[in-house]
C-alpha cells in the first residue's frame, strides 16, 4: 500500500466517554477506519498521520443500526473501529487543531 | 487594577485599565464549570464531557463575554477611583485577551465639564417693571372690534378701505388671456392684493359702474407672460361694502362668553389677560438674563456626546411641532449644524443648572408643582383628569418639577443679584411678542 492511500485509511476519530476513559487510562485513542484496513495498515496510517509510534492496535466491526422510515426497514453502514494504543509518553491531541 | 488617564484635548480622556489575571481567570474558569455541568456534546450523556473538550468549544465565546463583562464593571469602579465624571458611554479602542494574562484595555470616553460659578452675585439684571394703562386695554378691545369686523353694503363711490365686488376682464393688445377674468371677485381696495395701479384706478367708482384701467405690469412680476406687459382690465363694479366696526357695548361683550358680559366687565377680562402676559414677559426677560449670565460667567466645554443626543431630541421637537401643525415630519431640515449651537446652548445651560441644584440640594416644591399643574389644566377641557393623570405616576410629573425647580433656581440666584428696576411701557415690553402684530 502506498503513503498516499494510508491518508484514505483514517475516516475520523471516535469521540465518546468511552474513547476518552480509554484514552486517560491505556494511552489508546479511537478511530472509525475503512472496512477492509488492517492492523498493520491502520499502525502505519496513524504513525505516519500523527507522526507519533504506535504500540498496539485492537480492531472491532460495528453493526450499522437498523433504522426505519415508516413502515421501511433500514440500516446504516457497518464500520470498523480500530483503538490504537500508542508507546509510553506519546499523545495525540485532536481538539488542539480545532481551538480557535 | 492598574490605571493610566491622559486628556486627548478639551473633554476627551483615554484611559488605559489593566486587570489581574486572576480576576479574568476566576470569572472565565467559573463560567466553564457551570457550561461543564449542562453541556451537551455527542457522544457524552448530558454533562459527562470532559473539560478538555467543553473548553475547546466554548472558551473562546466565554473569553469575550467576560471581557465584555469586565470592561463595563471595572470602567465604573476605575472611573469613580480616578475622580472622573464620565458623560456618555465609553468606546473600547483597544484591548488584550489571553488566557492566563492580564486583561488590558484602552477607552476613550468625555467628561463633564467643571462649572466654576454657580452663582450670579453682584451682578446687574434689569428688571422691566410696568403697569397696564387705560391705553393699553383701549388697543387690545380696538384689535378685537377688528377681528369682528363686518361689511355692510353701501351706494356711494368707493374709497380706499372699501370692500368691492367685481367682475373683470383682462385684454392683452385687445387679446383676453388665461387668469385674466373673474366674475364676484372680492377686492379690499388698499390691501394691494392685485398688481399696482388696479386698486387705485377703481377709487371713486360707483355700484354698478364699468370702468377701463390700463395697468403696466412690473417687469419682474411673478407670472412671466405678463411681467412688464401692458394689460387693459374692463372692471364692473357689482357693490361696495364699507367696513363696520362693532360697537363697544354689552352685546359685543356678550360675545366673548365672558360671565360678566358688560363692557366693564370685559374691560376687567382684558385687564386681567394683560397682566398676567405682563408678568410672564417679566419672568421671561429675567430668567433670561439670568441664565445668558451663567452661561458668559461658565464658557463651558461641551461634551460631544451630549451635544449629539440634545441634537437628536431638538431635531424630534422640529418634528413634532410639524406634525402637530398637520405637516409631513420629513420636513424637518435634517441639517444637523443647524441645530448644534442651540443644542450647545442648552446642554451647557442645563448641566449649570444640574450643578447648582445639586450643590445646593434643591428640591422642586410640591406645592408649587401643584399650582403649576392646576394652572396647565386650566385650559383643557377636564382640568380635574388633566390633574390627576400627572399624579398617577411620578415620572409624569418630572417635567413639571423641573420646570418649578428651574424658577426656584432662578428666585434663589437672584437674591444675591443687583436688581435694577427699569420702567417701560406695557407696549414696550412686550414689543416682540408675535400675538401683538393683530393691531395694526
Amino acid at each position: 500500500m502506498s503513503d498516499q492511500d494510508l491518508f484514505q485509511v483514517i475516516l475520523a476519530p471516535h469521540v465518546s466517554e468511552k474513547s476518552s476513559r480509554v484514552a486517560d487510562k491505556n494511552r489508546q485513542f479511537v478511530f472509525s477506519v475503512r472496512r477492509d484496513a488492517t492492523k498493520p495498515v491502520i499502525k502505519r496510517a496513524v504513525e505516519k498521520l500523527f507522526s507519533v509510534e504506535v504500540e498496539t492496535v485492537t480492531v472491532t466491526r460495528v453493526k450499522g443500526k437498523v433504522k426505519r422510515q415508516g413502515k421501511t426497514p433500514g440500516r446504516r453502514q457497518d464500520w470498523k473501529k480500530a483503538y490504537v494504543r500508542l508507546k509510553p509518553g506519546q499523545e495525540i491531541d485532536f481538539v488542539g487543531g480545532q481551538t480557535k | 487594577m492598574q490605571i493610566s488617564v491622559e486628556a486627548t484635548g478639551g473633554l476627551g480622556r483615554r484611559m488605559t485599565v489593566a486587570l489581574p489575571a486572576e480576576r479574568l481567570e476566576s470569572e472565565v474558569s467559573a463560567r466553564l464549570q457551570r457550561i461543564l455541568r449542562t453541556s451537551h456534546l455527542p457522544g457524552f450523556r448530558p454533562g459527562k464531557a470532559p473539560m478538555r473538550l467543553v473548553e475547546a468549544q466554548y472558551a473562546g465565546k466565554i473569553m469575550e463575554e467576560v471581557a465584555g463583562d469586565l470592561i463595563q464593571s471595572s470602567f465604573y469602579e476605575a472611573v469613580a477611583g480616578q475622580g472622573l465624571k464620565p458623560a456618555g458611554g465609553p468606546t473600547v479602542e483597544s484591548r488584550l485577551l489571553k488566557r492566563g494574562e492580564a486583561l488590558q484595555y484602552t477607552v476613550v470616553f468625555e467628561v463633564y465639564p467643571e462649572v466654576q460659578r454657580l452663582d450670579i452675585s453682584g451682578s446687574r439684571i434689569e428688571r422691566p417693571v410696568s403697569g397696564i394703562t387705560d391705553a393699553d386695554i383701549d388697543r387690545t378691545i380696538e384689535s378685537l372690534r377688528q377681528q369682528r369686523m363686518t361689511w355692510t353694503g353701501v351706494q356711494r363711490a368707493a374709497r380706499a378701505g372699501d370692500r368691492l365686488v367685481i367682475d373683470f376682464e383682462g385684454r392683452k393688445g385687445g387679446v383676453s388671456f388665461e387668469g385674466g377674468r373673474a366674475k364676484g371677485f372680492r377686492l379690499v381696495l388698499g390691501d394691494r392684493s392685485l398688481v399696482d395701479g388696479f386698486e387705485e384706478g377703481l377709487v371713486g367708482a360707483m355700484p354698478g359702474e364699468t370702468r377701463n384701467i390700463t395697468v403696466q405690469f412690473p417687469a419682474d412680476y411673478r407670472d412671466k407672460s405678463l411681467a412688464g406687459q401692458t394689460v387693459e382690465f374692463e372692471v364692473r363694479v357689482n357693490s361696495i361694502e364699507e367696513p363696520v366696526l362693532p360697537n363697544v357695548d354689552d352685546e359685543f361683550a356678550r360675545g366673548f362668553g365672558i360671565k360678566d358680559a358688560t363692557v366693564a366687565g370685559l374691560r376687567s377680562e382684558v385687564r386681567a389677560n394683560l397682566e398676567r402676559e405682563m408678568g410672564d414677559q417679566v419672568r421671561v426677560r429675567v430668567r433670561d438674563q439670568v441664565f445668558n449670565l451663567l452661561l458668559q460667567q461658565n464658557e463651558l466645554p461641551v461634551p460631544a456626546a451630549l451635544e449629539e443626543a440634545e441634537i437628536d431630541r431638538l431635531i424630534t421637537v422640529a418634528g413634532d411641532n410639524l406634525e402637530a401643525q398637520g405637516l409631513p415630519r420629513g420636513r424637518v431640515p435634517q441639517d444637523r449644524a443647524r441645530y448644534a449651537d442651540e443644542a450647545r446652548r442648552r446642554v451647557a445651560l442645563g448641566l449649570i443648572l444640574a450643578e447648582i441644584v445639586r450643590s445646593r440640594g434643591m428640591v422642586a416644591d410640591p406645592s408649587q408643582v401643584r399650582a403649576r399643574v392646576e394652572r396647565l389644566a386650566e385650559s383643557y377641557e377636564s382640568p380635574q383628569e388633566f390633574i390627576d393623570w400627572h399624579y398617577a405616576e411620578p415620572n409624569r410629573l418630572s417635567q413639571i418639577e423641573s420646570l418649578v425647580l428651574e424658577e426656584q433656581v432662578v428666585t434663589v440666584l437672584l437674591e444675591a443679584a443687583d436688581i435694577h428696576d427699569r420702567t417701560m411701557s406695557f407696549e414696550e415690553l412686550v414689543g416682540r411678542s408675535p400675538d401683538r402684530q393683530e393691531t395694526r
